[in-house]
């Protein structure tokens, strides 16, 4: 996986002065809430749903080992092959060798993030391979050669105009007339585009949301019917997934289903949701002759027995991207990770390590939105805490933090010596506030030093006049 | 070692166990014979199942025609090609009981089988099921039911019967459990094919249908 998480600092003050992005932003993070909240207010359920859904999580990866061998018994039954990916170039390989032994030269995928993990893409161009992305988005983003800033909305931080721009650089028999873009007719340019496309594929290529143990069944969502089409007109259909996918029944499945669309888009229910088993039978007139599945580790069967087995809970909906304060303000591209928001601040440092990704624990402001949102109950904050308890103690935090902590814990365990360093730094901020807040206090626009990377973007509100417990002393803590 | 070892040992060693014992693997063998739904919410569970399909259904773009009787399904495809300004022209799935309708006596349209490559044009299928919980369509790739049949077309028309309709989807499981191996595909409809990944504003008939049109019979 490709990694820039090292620069998340410098990429975010780029991302916050960047007005375009910004405009996307707000647009995004005012509408995607409001929209998850209607739908779960549709159905009374929702919160004891994540309840079920968690322990069908949970214990599905207690024992994970049982039900990946029966997805892989099932899927056999059915006609289908599966495959075992250590890493991601384990994973590629394996693809690349389908495509070739098929003698393919057209590849067309539908979106998916664990192929971004693995960097697929790259890997079957070098074979000679041609690959088409599908997906609305994704496409935009593979003609422009750049990464997902989001993983549901791969585009999300481009406007109509962009996209205009790219499809004219890349569409050169496509007539268009003069006038302002209209979105409408670059979802039909791309319409046109890729039906030739998905007409002469060798090769689809697919994600999954759910793998069913039971059935050996490949469950795929979403909007536009790309997967579908992807699964269904070429003659042979990978399906490229995390080992973490898997879940026992049908019904549980299921379950997944009434969370996914509510969770990611505010919808009730993927306007395409398709349950895919094998490949086509005798007496179907049409469908792929080959059905392979590619179960990749990559990382993953490492996060069982550790603090982070939580996180293989995900099912990538992203709602938490949807709901956070530092996506909202930075786009998913800062985090250099294809994973951003809470779960790639989470996910990426499981998957490549600490050491580069760092900043992304750090990321936070730990109010807690994305853990309230997750429809299967993974407690990032908590998460995101224990990744940065891990870089302090392997020293890769950074010297600042180091020594103000450790300064800190000095300082706190002297009852008196931190009652009077409080006051004094009380003191100090009162005398840069200015205007009067609602108790007479008033607020600072400015402060020096590393306190100037608060007041450069907001506000910030000068202590009481009285700390906490002098006013408990005098009695009107019990009013407070 | 294998890769399939080498990860089936390191999620054990991790779990900080070996392989399952027998007991352990006949339990959970058993507890998914018997599989149940997880919870059924009220909304699947409601009397009026019609009401429901129509009311679900229609929040999401899907059109809704009510028909008394099957023979009525060449007039009212006839009605909704004219009354969308669409080509008279229908094609019909590889279905015997698409063909033995009335399609003679409904003049001046077209019916042909196919194929489907050029876009643009519309397609009549029947389907599995009705879903009411989220007035979901459900159809299954079968020798009557070309897969390509749901993603390639400009304009989609379903027929479901109103005895076909469930209430959760759960009981979509329950049926096709009862039919042993699952087909291909199952294909879980609502509504035509959209995309919001321009700006995130909604476009309608991003590479599928742009008009999921539903012919409800009887009920």
């Amino acid at each position: 996986m490709k990694i820039d998480s090292q620069h998340f600092v410098q990429n975010a003050r780029i991302a916050l002065d960047n007005q375009k992005l910004q405009g996307a932003l707000s647009r995004f993070a005012d509408a995607f809430p409001k929209l998850r909240q209607q739908a779960c207010d549709g159905l009374p359920e929702f919160r004891e749903l994540t309840d079920i859904a968690r322990d069908i999580k949970d214990h599905t990866l207690e024992n994970l080992d049982f039900y990946l061998e029966m997805f892989e018994a099932r899927v056999a039954a059915a006609g289908g092959i599966v495959h075992w990916a250590r890493d991601a170039e384990e994973a590629c390989s394996i693809v690349r060798s389908i495509c070739t032994d098929q003698g393919a030269r057209l590849v067309i995928k539908s979106k998916s993030m664990v192929t971004e993990e693995v960097e697929l893409n790259a890997a079957l161009e070098e074979a000679g391979l041609r690959i088409v992305e599908t997906d609305l988005g994704e496409y935009i983003i593979q003609l422009r050669a750049e990464p997902p800033s989001h993983i549901l909305a791969p585009a999300i931080h481009l406007t109509k105009e962009d996209v205009a721009e790219t499809f004219q650089g890349h569409h050169h028999d496509i007539e268009r007339g003069r006038g302002p873009v209209e979105r409408r007719q670059l979802v039909e340019e791309a319409r046109l585009v890729l039906r030739d496309e998905f007409l002469n594929a060798d090769v689809g290529i697919t994600g999954a949301n759910f793998l069913v143990a039971e059935t050996g069944s490949v469950v795929l969502v979403t909007n536009e019917g790309n997967a579908d089409l992807t699964a269904s007109l070429p003659r042979t259909h990978i399906a490229i997934t995390g080992i973490e996918k898997v879940v026992p029944t049908l019904e549980n499945a299921t379950t997944m289903l009434r969370l996914l669309a509510r969770s990611a888009t505010g919808q009730e229910f993927g306007t395409y949701t398709t349950f895919f088993t094998g490949p086509k039978r005798p007496e179907d007139p049409s469908g792929p002759d080959n059905f392979h599945v590619v179960l990749v580790d990559n990382g993953r069967s490492a996060m069982l027995g550790t603090d982070f087995q939580d996180m293989l809970r995900c099912i990538r909906c992203s709602a938490c991207l949807n709901h956070c304060p530092v996506y909202h303000a930075t786009g998913g591209h800062a985090y250099g990770s294809n994973y951003s928001g809470p779960m790639g601040a989470v996910l990426t440092p499981s998957l490549v390590g600490i050491e580069k990704t760092g900043h992304l624990p750090n990321a936070s402001s730990f109010c807690g939105r994305c853990e309230e949102v997750c429809p299967v109950q993974i407690p990032l904050p908590k998460l995101m805490r224990h990744w940065r308890e891990r870089e302090f103690e392997r020293h890769l935090a950074p010297s600042t933090m180091r020594h103000g902590l450790k300064a800190w814990a000095i300082i706190a365990r002297f009852p008196r010596l931190y009652r009077w360093v409080l006051q004094r730094a009380a003191g100090f901020l009162r005398s840069r506030a200015r205007g009067s807040s609602e108790d007479g206090t008033g607020w600072i626009s400015r402060l020096p030093g590393i306190a100037a990377g608060w007041t450069r973007y907001r506000d910030m509100r000068a202590p009481a006049r009285a700390t906490f417990q002098k006013q408990w002393r005098s009695g009107r803590g019990e009013q407070a | 070692m294998s890769a399939r070892e080498e990860i089936l040992k390191s999620i054990r060693t991790r779990l900080g166990r070996g392989p399952l014992q027998s007991a352990v693997r006949r339990e959970l063998e058993r507890s998914m014979e018997n599989t149940r739904p997880d919870l059924l919410p009220a909304k699947a569970q409601e009397a009026n199942k019609v009401g429901a399909f129509v009311e679900r259904a229609s929040k999401e773009a899907v059109t809704v025609d009510r028909l008394a009787v099957l023979e009525n399904v060449p007039a009212a495809v006839f009605h909704y090609l004219r009354a969308h300004g669409l080509p008279r022209r229908i094609v019909s799935a590889p279905d015997p009981v698409l063909e033995g309708l009335p399609w003679k006596e409904t003049e001046g349209l077209e019916l042909s089988g196919g194929p489907l490559s050029e876009d643009g044009q519309a397609v009549l299928t029947r389907c599995f099921a009705g879903v009411a919980e989220g007035g979901v369509t459900v159809t299954v790739s079968s020798q009557q039911h070309p897969v390509e049949f749901n993603f390639l077309a400009a304009t989609q028309i379903v027929i479901l019967e109103a005895g076909q309709l469930l209430g959760a989807y759960d009981e979509i499981w329950a049926r096709l459990r009862q039919a042993g191996t699952l087909p291909r595909a199952v294909n879980m409809l609502l509504g035509p094919s959209r995309s919001a990944d321009i700006e995130q504003t909604l476009e309608l008939g991003a590479h599928g249908p742009l008009r999921l049109h539903v012919l409800l019979i009887g009920g």
